[in-house]
């Protein structure tokens, strides 16, 4: 009886991590498909808690489908429009960057597949019954990785404050984009070149008179 | 006693395609990072 359970919310939950899934790639709308991607990481959670891995499923929830997903959902509300928008020009580093990773990743696959099949990734690894509980973990983050896991505090502090940094400078450039197109030269440098007797827009009519 | 670890896999592959296919396949960045999140 317990094994049929385990199997239909085994079942359950593959088919709606799948069917989440291909519901982010094919929906046109960003917003639905952030919203069918925080369906597919609580599918993926029921799937942990079937592992007997609470805490990542419980992570799973807490960060990537409320923390993460919501700032996706900002980023989204912010930018509108133009975040369907794809880029206009690509640079050739990152042509080449691009390359450079998936020709990494497929020989790390080609690696595997070759070590599996000759045998050499067999070997059982030792498992400690506390493996992957609340308490190991917060143990190893403050004993094992205490130092990984301070660079990573200091990466994500680094992080905020160079978004926040950068989204200053967007709402810096949009603001004296608006004034220029709305409100016409803004320093003596910029010099009116349209044809005579004509005033340029946002130019008081005296200039004209003058 | 449950599904086995081949289950699991065939299911991780099939997720991991399915994002795959939307970062070669959609243009849109945002859609983009999503399918990596989803992959």
């Amino acid at each position: 009886m317990g094994d049929v359970l385990v199997w239909t919310v085994w079942g359950a939950a593959a088919f709606a991590c799948l069917g989440s899934g291909i519901a982010v790639v094919t929906f046109r709308n960003p917003f639905f498909s952030a919203l069918a991607l925080i369906g597919n990481l609580g599918a993926l959670a029921v799937l942990f808690l079937l592992l007997s891995a609470e805490f990542v499923a419980a992570a799973q929830v807490l960060i990537y489908a409320g923390a993460v997903m919501v700032m996706f959902l900002f980023v989204i509300a912010y930018l509108g429009g133009s975040a369907t928008e794809p880029p206009t020009r690509v640079s050739s580093w990152q042509g080449f960057a691009a390359a450079a990773a998936g020709t990494a990743l497929l020989v790390e696959i080609l690696l595997a597949i070759g070590l599996k099949g000759g045998g050499r990734l067999a070997d059982e690894a030792d498992v400690a019954q506390s493996f992957g509980s609340p308490a190991g973990i917060g143990r190893l983050f403050l004993t094992d990785h205490l130092l990984a896991f301070e660079i990573t505090s200091i990466v994500l502090l680094v992080a905020a404050i160079g978004g926040v940094i950068l989204g200053s400078h967007s709402r810096a450039a949009r603001r004296a984009s608006r004034t220029a197109t709305g409100g016409g030269p803004q320093t003596p440098d910029d010099s009116w070149s349209g044809p005579s007797g004509t005033v340029p827009a946002g130019l008081p009519e005296e200039a004209s008179a003058q | 006693m449950g599904p086995s670890i081949t289950a699991y896999l065939v299911l991780a592959a099939a997720l991991f395609t399915t994002g795959a296919v939307g970062v070669l396949v959609r243009r849109s960045p945002l859609i983009i990072l999503l399918s990596l999140r989803s992959c």
